[in-house]
């Protein structure tokens, strides 16, 4: 997989240094948009970095999915810049596919969950396993045997992902026949399963009770820490969220207010 | 007998025709119009090989399919940013253009009159001159596709195509290179289908392009839509039933001059039917939307 290394320009910012020193970070720097005369994000400055969880919150229609939308390659911004560092390798987020940011390590959960409906909770897991050997039509000829044994892997991998977020019993359902919060369960892992070390969630605990709710954020908390992931989230759900999370962000009138969490 | 070996050598070469159009249509969600252009181009390149280069039977097979599969990824580049109603639209263009190059290059393809005198296959000097014969050998050539496409089914390469068909944005997401796995499929189900048209050149030993015409699509189309889409089953069944009700219509004894079209009539009425009835199929698991 090519990864196209971005210049860093002489006069970059000492954010952008200091983010190059990380295992993984996606910094966004003077991001604006206009929709339809409408200047919806307004010179944003961005920064998440390997174990930290950042919350991004804001007011219905403040622009968090549309940001998300530009930080995951679904959108370009009219203006700015976003880099991705990977292994302090970095990316320029802009000119790259969604599909390639994912496989180098940028993967997003959707509000809405967007799983697979033919497909089983277990496959719907298993679509998203970074693939050495490619998703190539040939290579599942030719080396039938060695893909499956990669596969096997991967289900392995799937599993322990499903049964860590409580969904390990429900692997052979359908994707129609889960409840909001189940199927929201399924698309962390589904996420998860890309091994991507920097995850952009949005709204990942609407739908879910109190009780859920309360779980899958100790689990996000949890992943941050041992796994040392970045984590983006936009959630409404203040209350459940700030408690792990280490810095925020407040989109308001298209601007980004950045704060601290004290003790994080 | 030869009359039902003869109805088992059209299901043989039928059900690599809806097996491939499955791949499209079934896995990936792609609703392909084209396919008939592609069992021709297979045919034409076949033939022209055989005649004019001497070339063998299964040499003259991979070089109709390689010269499909080519032309649907030179058609494919330009197209695949396309999704839904416009590729349709754009689907039905590539037919129209493909049949009227057929129909109009007089100096390749024979045009009006079409290319006679085809030879049934040879292999190690064996002629399969009976209808037996060539049913025998067209069973191993379409089981052997069939177990291609059954693996590539459960492979990565299928539940990509199949999370793609679900949700092209998911799809993209978690990394799948949809663009990419567009083109591959389109490749492979244009190889197949023109390994289909070589088998059908073959067993003729006569073809003109009013054979691989819009009509001819719609009813290849319609084999996989009435048999049902997302597994192995569902097409063998469309191409069965597909091949067998005009044979049934024969007992009404109907006038030549109207036959043909109580044919496409019968078609049609069973598409609307399934539609309402039976959107997946008769023994399809994916409804195609």
């Amino acid at each position: 997989m090519p990864v196209e290394a971005i210049n860093q320009s002489a006069n970059s910012s000492a954010k952008t240094t200091e983010a190059a020193s990380c295992v993984a970070s996606l910094c966004a720097d003077g991001v604006s948009l206009a929709f339809g005369g409408q200047q919806v994000l307004k010179n944003i400055d961005l920064e998440v970095r390997s174990g930290q969880i950042a919350h991004l919150r804001g007011g219905n229609g403040s622009g968090k999915t549309t940001l998300l939308n530009i930080l995951s390659g679904f959108l370009k911004p009219d203006s700015g810049q976003i880099k991705l560092v990977i292994d302090n390798q970095p990316i320029d987020v802009l000119s790259h596919a969604p599909a390639t940011l994912a496989r180098l390590g940028l993967a997003r959960l959707w509000q809405d969950t967007r799983l697979f409906a033919s497909m089983t909770v277990l496959e719907n897991v298993l679509a998203a396993s970074p693939r050495p050997l490619g998703i190539s039509p040939v290579m599942s000829l030719l080396a039938y045997s060695r893909v499956q044994k990669q596969e096997r892997e991967f289900k392995h991998q799937a599993m322990t992902l499903l049964d860590m977020l409580g969904m390990a019993d429900r692997a052979e359902s359908t994707g129609e026949r889960l409840s909001g919060g189940q199927a929201k369960r399924v698309a962390i892992a589904r996420m998860l399963q890309t091994g991507a070390e920097i995850l952009l969630l949005d709204e990942p605990l609407a739908g879910l009770d109190k009780e859920s709710a309360v779980r899958l954020v100790e689990d996000l908390n949890l992943l941050a820490d041992d796994t040392r992931k970045a984590m983006l989230i936009v959630e409404h759900n203040h209350d459940a969220i700030s408690p792990v999370c280490d810095i925020s962000y407040t989109l308001e009138n298209g601007f980004l207010r950045y704060e601290e969490h004290e003790g994080q | 007998m030869n009359y039902l070996f003869h109805l088992l050598v059209y299901f043989e070469i039928y059900a690599i025709v809806a097996l491939s159009l499955n791949l499209l249509i079934g896995y990936g969600g792609l609703l392909q119009i084209a396919h008939a252009a592609y069992y021709g181009v297979g045919a034409y390149a076949a033939t022209l090989l055989w005649l004019n280069a001497g070339l063998g039977f299964f040499p003259g097979l991979l070089a109709g399919a390689a010269t499909a599969a080519l032309l649907s990824l030179l058609v494919s580049l330009p197209a695949w940013r396309f999704k839904g109603d416009y590729f349709v639209m754009i689907s039905i263009a590539v037919q129209t253009l493909l049949y009227t190059v057929m129909y109009n290059w007089t100096s390749v393809t024979n045009g009006a009159f079409g290319i006679s005198g085809i030879p049934r296959p040879e292999l190690f000097g064996y002629n399969f001159v009976t209808t037996g014969s060539v049913s025998v050998l067209f069973a191993g050539i379409a089981l052997v596709l069939a177990f291609i496409l059954a693996i590539l089914k459960w492979s990565p390469f299928g539940r990509a195509l199949q999370a793609m068909r679900d949700d092209e944005l998911a799809a993209r997401s978690i990394g799948i290179p949809v663009e990419w796995l567009k083109l591959q499929a389109f490749a492979i189900a244009s190889a197949m289908v023109g390994v289909a048209g070589g088998m059908y050149a073959s067993y003729i030993s006569y073809i003109d392009a009013t054979s691989f015409s819009l009509d001819e699509s719609i009813l290849m189309l319609s084999m996989v839509i009435i048999g049902g889409t997302g597994n192995v089953r569902g097409p063998l069944v469309g191409a069965a039933v597909l091949i067998l009700l005009p044979e049934l219509l024969r007992f009404l004894a109907l006038p030549d001059a109207v036959a043909a079209n109580v044919r496409l009539l019968a078609y049609g009425l069973l598409l609307i039917i399934m539609m309402h009835v039976r959107p997946q199929g008769l023994a399809g698991t994916y409804r195609y939307q």
